[in-house]
């Protein structure tokens, strides 16, 4: 029989390690939490879709190309279609509205694929999208159409194609030939057009040198009837200053004269002589007995 | 690998459960954690070398979390086999019934899960300085942020087993009855060979069972 050692504890060295991993576990979890956004309040969205390819979970949700969620399960329901549920960050509810689709979308051509929301802009002041709702998600062209797409679109491309060359093998000699003479043309009617203006420019700076001339003596000959006008309004006031007193002694001298005129005009007029004048005979009927 | 392969003395040992799971612990130490680090900063180096020479990967976020990656994935494998060497010998020295091994497989299961923190770390933090572009902690933050739940679960979870399994290996080599030197080396051989095919068919296993949609493959 061996004997049984006393119950003991880890040492202080093992105690550290061992409070080291759970303190490198806490780390790893809050660092998956903090990158899986699980500290965050969430909304979980669905939609629906008859092809899951290109679909994985764990891939980005971008409104606008920025990344507000995950896509976080994929099922594949008993009538064969895909239900793909999101889950989005809160923050961002309120962009996202019933009238909102869902499409994949990739970055670049061989970036990632990610699901992206087309925001709704009816949805700001409504109330939010409520938690586990469908939103309409359309599918984007399939590479295959568009190969065939273009498939088909080869053989008219081409038709358009040597149709142009034909085109351009037969019209095209003739039209330089024409751009060459319409440019030998324009060059002439330019030399000409530069000769003829040349000569306008010469007689145009002689008839802008005689018209300065005619100015300039204008000028000087408005200039001496400015000064004798001076002299006259000059003397003419001086004239007027010295014969003022003299018609108003004239005017006076005439008020005087009418006055007695008038004096002598009326007193005639009430003498005997202008009566007798008048009747004759007047004065003899007062005198016959 | 001088100090790993040391024996355990055989002191005498108690019976009971928890003594036993204490004295397992014990042999967690600066010497174990060490070599565990060692080899994560080691194989983490030379996988961002592969990436980076021969298979010309020059995204240093494709290296990164490549390295990372893989590296999660064969950390329980690579943990649990330096597990088997260091704690192999003690184990291959106690003689017990299949009943008792319980305390013996959890505490290697714990280890094992403990070792492969401090290996992911190691890992981690040797990606993050070989191809660091100024701001370390941030990108420790990144490549953590990077590890899938799931995967690091699965990660945890194999790692307990797979140490569960090794010392289930050693204490079924140590029933055996012969003794001697030689006999202790070819049983401690035969644990390791019988660990390394076991855990590498468990890997193989995993690999080819698990659907990768499930894991939340990104």
């Amino acid at each position: 029989m061996t004997p049984t050692a006393p119950p003991r504890r880890p040492g202080p060295q093992s105690l550290v390690f061992l409070a080291g991993a759970v303190g490198l576990l806490g780390l790893f979890v809050l660092g998956i939490a903090r990158a899986g956004n699980w500290l965050a309040p969430s909304v979980r969205l669905q939609f629906r879709t008859l092809d899951a390819a290109g679909l994985q979970t764990g891939m980005a949700v971008r409104i606008s190309g920025f990344a507000v969620g995950q896509v976080r399960r994929i099922l594949l329901l008993p009538d064969a279609q895909v239900l793909v549920e999101l889950e989005l960050r809160d923050p961002y509810r309120s962009m996202v509205g019933r009238r909102s689709r869902a499409e994949l979308a990739q970055i670049g051509l061989l970036g990632d694929s990610y699901i992206a929301i087309t925001p709704d802009p009816a949805a700001v002041g409504q109330p939010p999208i409520g938690d586990g709702e469908t939103i309409v998600f359309s599918s984007r062209p399939d590479l295959e159409d568009l190969l065939a797409e273009v498939a088909s679109s080869r053989i008219p491309l081409q038709r358009a194609l040597s149709s142009g060359l034909s085109l351009a093998e037969t019209r095209l000699p003739r039209s330089l030939d024409q751009l060459d003479q319409t440019l030998a043309a324009s060059r002439r009617l330019a030399t000409r057009l530069e000769s003829d203006a040349q000569r306008s420019s010469s007689e145009l700076n002689r008839t802008l040198g005689a018209t300065r001339q005619l100015a300039q003596r204008l000028e000087g000959r408005a200039d001496g009837t400015a000064a004798d006008l001076s002299a006259l309004i000059r003397r003419l006031e001086s004239t007027e200053t010295q014969t003022r007193p003299l018609l108003l002694q004239t005017l006076r001298e005439l008020t005087t004269m009418a006055a007695t005129t008038n004096r002598l005009v009326k007193t005639l007029n009430e003498s005997w002589l202008f009566e007798l004048i008048d009747r004759p005979g007047d004065h003899l009927k007062d005198r016959r007995p | 690998m001088g100090a790993i392969l040391t024996p355990a003395p055989m002191a005498a040992v108690s019976d009971e459960p928890i003594p036993r799971l204490i004295r397992r612990f014990e042999r967690l130490d600066g010497r174990l954690v060490a070599t565990v680090t060692g080899t994560g900063v080691v194989v983490c180096l030379g996988f961002i070398e592969l990436l980076r020479s021969p298979l010309q990967q020059l995204s240093r976020v494709t290296v990164e979390l490549l390295a990372v990656r893989a590296l999660l994935f064969l950390g329980p494998l690579l943990v649990s086999l330096l597990l088997l060497l260091r704690d192999g010998p003690q184990l291959l020295g106690e003689r017990r019934s299949p009943g008792t091994w319980g305390p013996e497989l959890l505490a290697s299961g714990l280890l094992s899960v403990v070792l492969l923190l401090y290996f992911m770390a190691a890992v981690i933090i040797t990606a993050s300085l070989t191809l660091n572009q100024g701001d370390v902690v941030a990108e420790v933050a990144f490549l953590i942020g990077q590890l899938e739940p799931a995967r690091f679960a699965a990660a945890l979870a194999r790692a307990a087993v797979y140490g569960a399994i090794t010392a289930a290996i050693c204490l079924q080599q140590a029933r055996r009855a012969s003794a001697g030197p030689m006999a202790m080396a070819s049983r401690m051989s035969r644990s390791f060979l019988l660990g390394l095919g076991l855990l590498v068919c468990l890997d193989l296993l995993w690999t080819i069972s698990v659907d990768p949609l499930r894991m939340g493959g990104r």
